[in-house]
């Protein structure tokens, strides 16, 4: 046995080590740590298309960022006041990086002259058609319409620069994809039900996962609530993803202390009435919490971040690692001093073993969600039996009273219920029961939709749809993806699509939709366009020259007007010129640029009516119809099937293990309990009409690894059966009282978990004392 | 909340600029307000004009001419026959075109905000409704109610002030001519012959 010196020395080392890891987390805090809410920041990166990943990455990004806001009022002054003030206050805040408010005559100009130096190969789709079939004079006709309209505004300078008015034409042919929003005293307004709304929107600088950005977003946007219904009845709406991170957070610290405040309460009373003293409950918490500090650091270290899911499936650690704390003082009640540890060792041990093997297992899978899961769980489990196993003996210096003999009494007579039965019994029983359950598990439904998994309330969404509906605008979770070796070949591509695109829209498929190409034609239509025009304007005749010389622009400029169309090659409009203009951070979801070889751009979809025409319609190679929804709950079954496989796996493992230590029917009493525990909450959730989902499973393999816990001490521990039942009865109650509480919860994703976790326990439990049926006999090594 | 993709679009593709108008007539001049008054009870005028248009890169002015209807209701109807075919009708909501062919291209303020400003001001220059652009003019009064003029300068915060230097309108019981000077040097001067209208009123 360990020496009284080599254990002060293993106690300073795991001190020194609990130092650090308090230091490191406290340093952490300190820079803050990035806490992901988003249930599609568990999803693995679908390695088979990177291009496809990298590119809903690129537009999640772009979109995460953005906050909308619109302020309403019945009188338009009182509205830009409030907005006035509202874009002060943003800027004051210093938290955007790009507030658009208020839109400049430069912006406007910036464009413009952006354009200026192509016009010669820019044409709306009118002037196209014109120039493809020859109708030159149905263009000088639209420019005299212009010139002799009253009402539009023409003056020389632009008469001069562009005399067939191509280029004005060209640009608001672009401008006319708009939508519901008009501009007005350089403002964007929207209207509705007699309030005119101003519209600003801004890019959060800093990511919407750090809970700083969170909490000062939500200061400010207090702040302007208050000022803006304290001095006006101005209408203000907000929307953007980082509400819906917030209150992902938000929810989730409720959940985190309900389950937290739940378990505490549970076990003081628990603690109190076993034990008849609160002091094990102070140790309970001394390794518990080292238990989630290491958990917590290991996740920072390795992800360099935490998502929320992690944190919750986390707070389990409490409901397993409490187990070592109980076992520990239940023996503690029976035993010597020094003999508890050697006493209980085999057990944890082995029961840390088995958990870890499980979470192991779950980080096999390529999902990041998992592995956080899995490294936080078992190094902090790993964490919490070294506090118990190193620290105890040495802190636990008090008497710690014998377990009252009624309670042990009771709880052995009702463990004794199997015992009781006739052995053939207990396994007609045992079997009916998993065939059963197994019988009805092939009607089993699932749901992996991310709709449904994410946590949105209900206010968020409401307002939501009320900006969409005031702004008339519904942009799509889908896309098409465009793909090809070059720049000038993905404007191609683009172009083939423009007809199936055309279809789609007057078959009501979809409302509309934007692209690159809208902006920059393709090589070949400007190139072809400027040799039509060029070749009527070189020619003496052209209708253009009548055109001209009729308007009485006098000789020299005429000359030096068809000069232009002197060089055989014009100077083309490309990709290249719009990357390095600013114009480029006007759109840049667009265009990805080159990933991997290959050139990327996307074709964004509005009020997206029918899935399935959009998906199967005929698209030129390389394009590709991108669902990130459908692809998400694709990802969430397919993981869902694989996390399945993998606790099948992981007991399989454990099987292996236990068979060098035990024979085949304890092995077999050791593995069956949880397992029916798992297959018979199942099968009763199927029955209740509830549908499975990835976070169900995750939560059975919790069930699992606890429910195996117990039935490896009841085996271990043959000797001190009753303590062992008390310590496994004390787990089961805490464990079912705070992840009890989580089927009450708002986040679909807990509630699942919670219901799981409750039934699987309550039935680990119930189903533990099958493993001591059989005279516990160990293999003879 | 991924919606907002395509926000980014309506910043950078308006490519005008319009005001919201307020109703602000302060003016005293007793001839002023008899104009004005005489004006707006020509509930419905028509007749023919003739436009024409000097632009500093041209050697002679672009010479428009054809018949105008106005009414109170209808809006304005702007009817071109020489050198093209093309009638505009233009209301507070809409802005339609008809070609030589007939063929129609309807316009809606409210997808075009950039045509409110320019048809909402000329809309009220032959009616002689001025209330709903004076927020955005300081006007002046000259002569009287025979023979008279009124200047509408641009208020210098307006973006009709980036354009127009001033607007001269003159007439003698009803409106003669419109004079709109841009700030570059170009204007334009439109001339109206009124018809006899059946319905007469004003004058007891």
């Amino acid at each position: 046995m360990t020496s009284r010196w080599s254990q002060t020395k293993w106690v300073a080392v795991w001190s020194l080590l609990v130092l650090c890891c308090a230091l490191y987390l406290g340093f952490s805090f300190t820079q803050g740590i990035r806490v992901e809410t988003s249930v599609l920041d568990l999803l693995p990166k679908d390695q088979s298309d990177p291009i496809k990943e990298a590119a809903v990455a690129a537009v999640s990004e772009q979109v995460q960022q953005k906050v909308v806001f619109l302020l309403g009022h019945g009188d338009t002054a009182q509205a830009i006041k409030a907005a006035d003030s509202t874009y002060e206050r943003m800027v004051k805040s210093a938290l955007f990086e790009d507030i658009q408010y208020q839109v400049s005559a430069s912006q406007t100009q910036e464009i413009y002259q952006f354009y200026w130096p192509y016009r010669l190969t820019l044409f709306s789709d009118q002037f196209l058609h014109w120039l493809q079939i020859g109708d030159f004079s149905a263009m000088t006709t639209t420019a005299m319409k212009r010139l002799y309209n009253p009402t539009s505004v023409v003056n020389a300078d632009l008469l001069a620069q562009d005399p067939l008015f191509q280029l004005v034409d060209f640009l608001q042919n672009i401008a006319s994809a708009s939508g519901g929003l008009t501009m007005v005293q350089q403002r964007l307004w929207a209207k509705q039900d007699d309030l005119h709304y101003v519209f600003i929107q801004a890019t959060l600088k800093n990511t919407i996962f750090s809970l700083q950005t969170q909490t000062s977003y939500q200061s400010f946007f207090q702040e302007l609530k208050g000022e803006l219904t304290l001095h006006s009845n101005v209408r203000l709406l907000s929307t953007g993803a980082i509400y819906y991170a917030a209150a992902g957070v938000a929810s989730a610290k409720q959940e985190i202390s309900t389950i937290g405040l739940g378990s505490l309460l549970g076990v003081i009373i628990l603690v109190v009435l076993v034990f008849k003293s609160i002091r094990p409950l102070g140790f309970a918490v001394l390794s518990v919490s080292v238990g989630v500090m290491f958990g917590l650091s290991a996740c920072l270290l390795i992800f360099g971040g935490v998502h929320l899911m992690t944190l919750i499936f986390g707070a389990s650690l409490i409901g397993v690692s409490i187990d070592y704390t109980f076992h520990y003082f239940t023996e503690r009640s029976a035993v010597a001093h020094d003999q508890v540890i050697p006493n209980i060792r085999a057990g944890l041990t082995l029961g840390l073993v088995s958990s870890c093997i499980g979470y192991l297992a779950l980080s096999a899978a390529p999902f990041p969600g998992l592995q956080q899961m899995a490294a936080f769980s078992s190094v902090g489990l790993i964490a919490a039996f070294f506090s118990v196993v190193i620290w105890y003996p040495r802190l636990v210096t008090m008497q710690i009273k014998p377990l009252s003999p009624v309670l042990l009494r009771r709880v052995v007579a009702v463990s004794m219920f199997w015992r009781r039965l006739p052995l053939t019994g207990v396994y007609v029983l045992v079997s009916v029961l998993l065939m059963t359950s197994v019988g009805i598990l092939f009607f089993a439904n699932s749901n992996d939709d991310v709709r449904g998994l994410q946590h949105r309330p209900a206010d968020l969404l409401q307002q939501d749809n009320k900006i969409k509906s005031i702004m008339k605008l519904s942009v799509a979770n889908q896309f098409y993806l465009v793909t090809a070796h070059s720049a000038e070949a993905v404007l191609a591509k683009q172009k083939q699509m423009l007809p199936v695109l055309a279809e789609l829209k007057r078959d009501g498929a979809l409302g509309g939709y934007v692209a690159l190409l809208d902006m920059i034609p393709d090589a070949s239509t400007q190139n072809h366009a400027y040799q039509i025009l060029r070749t009527e304007m070189l020619s003496p005749t052209s209708v253009f020259m009548k055109y001209f010389n009729q308007l009485g622009f006098d000789d020299l400029f005429i000359e030096t007007m068809r000069q232009q169309y002197r060089h055989k090659q014009p100077q083309l409009l490309t990709v290249d010129h719009w990357q390095n203009s600013s114009l480029v951070s006007q759109f840049p979801f667009l265009w990805l640029g080159k990933i991997q070889d290959q050139f990327v751009a996307v074709v964004a979809l509005t009020d997206v009516q029918d899935l399935n025409a959009l998906a199967s319609a005929e698209l030129p190679d390389g394009v590709q119809f991108v669902d990130y929804v459908e692809d998400i709950s694709n990802v969430f079954a397919k993981y869902r099937d694989l996390v399945t496989l993998l606790v099948i796996a992981a007991y399989g493992i454990i099987l292996l293990l236990l068979i060098i230590r035990y024979r085949w029917l304890q092995v077999l009493l050791i593995i069956l309990p949880p397992v029916l525990a798992a297959v018979l909450s199942l099968a009763i959730l199927t029955l209740a009409g509830v549908a499975l989902n990835l976070f169900m499973m995750l939560a059975l393999m919790l069930v699992l690894g606890i429910g195996i816990d117990y039935t490896l001490f009841l085996t271990e521990h043959p000797e001190s059966q009753s303590t062992t039942l008390v310590a496994i009865l004390l787990s089961a109650v805490t464990t079912m009282l705070s992840f009890g509480l989580l089927a009450l919860s708002d986040m679909p994703v807990l509630q699942g978990i919670g219901l799981v976790v409750l039934l699987g326990i309550f039935f680990s439990t119930v189903f533990a004392p099958l493993a001591c049926l059989a005279g516990i006999k160990k293999r003879e090594a | 909340m991924r919606k907002w993709l395509f926000l980014g679009l309506w910043f950078v593709f308006s490519v005008s600029h319009a005001e919201f108008v307020s109703v602000d007539l302060n003016q005293t001049n007793a001839s002023f307000f008899k104009v004005v008054e005489q004006l707006k009870q020509q509930t419905h005028t028509q007749g023919q004009f003739t436009q024409n248009k000097y632009l500093r890169v041209l050697k002679r002015p672009l010479k428009s001419s054809g018949t105008f209807s106005q009414s109170t209701t209808s809006g304005v109807r702007w009817q071109i026959v020489k050198p093209i075919t093309l009638t505009l009708l233009l209301t507070d909501s809409e802005l339609v075109e008809v070609d030589s062919s007939g063929k129609e291209t309807r316009k809606k303020i409210a997808d075009h905000p950039e045509l409110h400003i320019f048809s909402s001001v000329f809309i009220a220059m032959i009616s002689g409704v001025l209330e709903p652009i004076s927020a955005q003019f300081d006007i002046g009064f000259e002569g009287n109610v025979e023979h008279w003029s009124i200047q509408l300068k641009p208020k210098s915060a307006t973006i009709l002030a980036k354009i127009f230097s001033q607007i001269v309108l003159s007439g003698s019981g009803h409106i003669e001519s419109i004079q709109m000077f841009e700030k570059k040097g170009d204007h334009t001067d439109i001339f109206f012959i009124m018809n006899p209208v059946t319905q007469v009123n004003g004058h007891d």
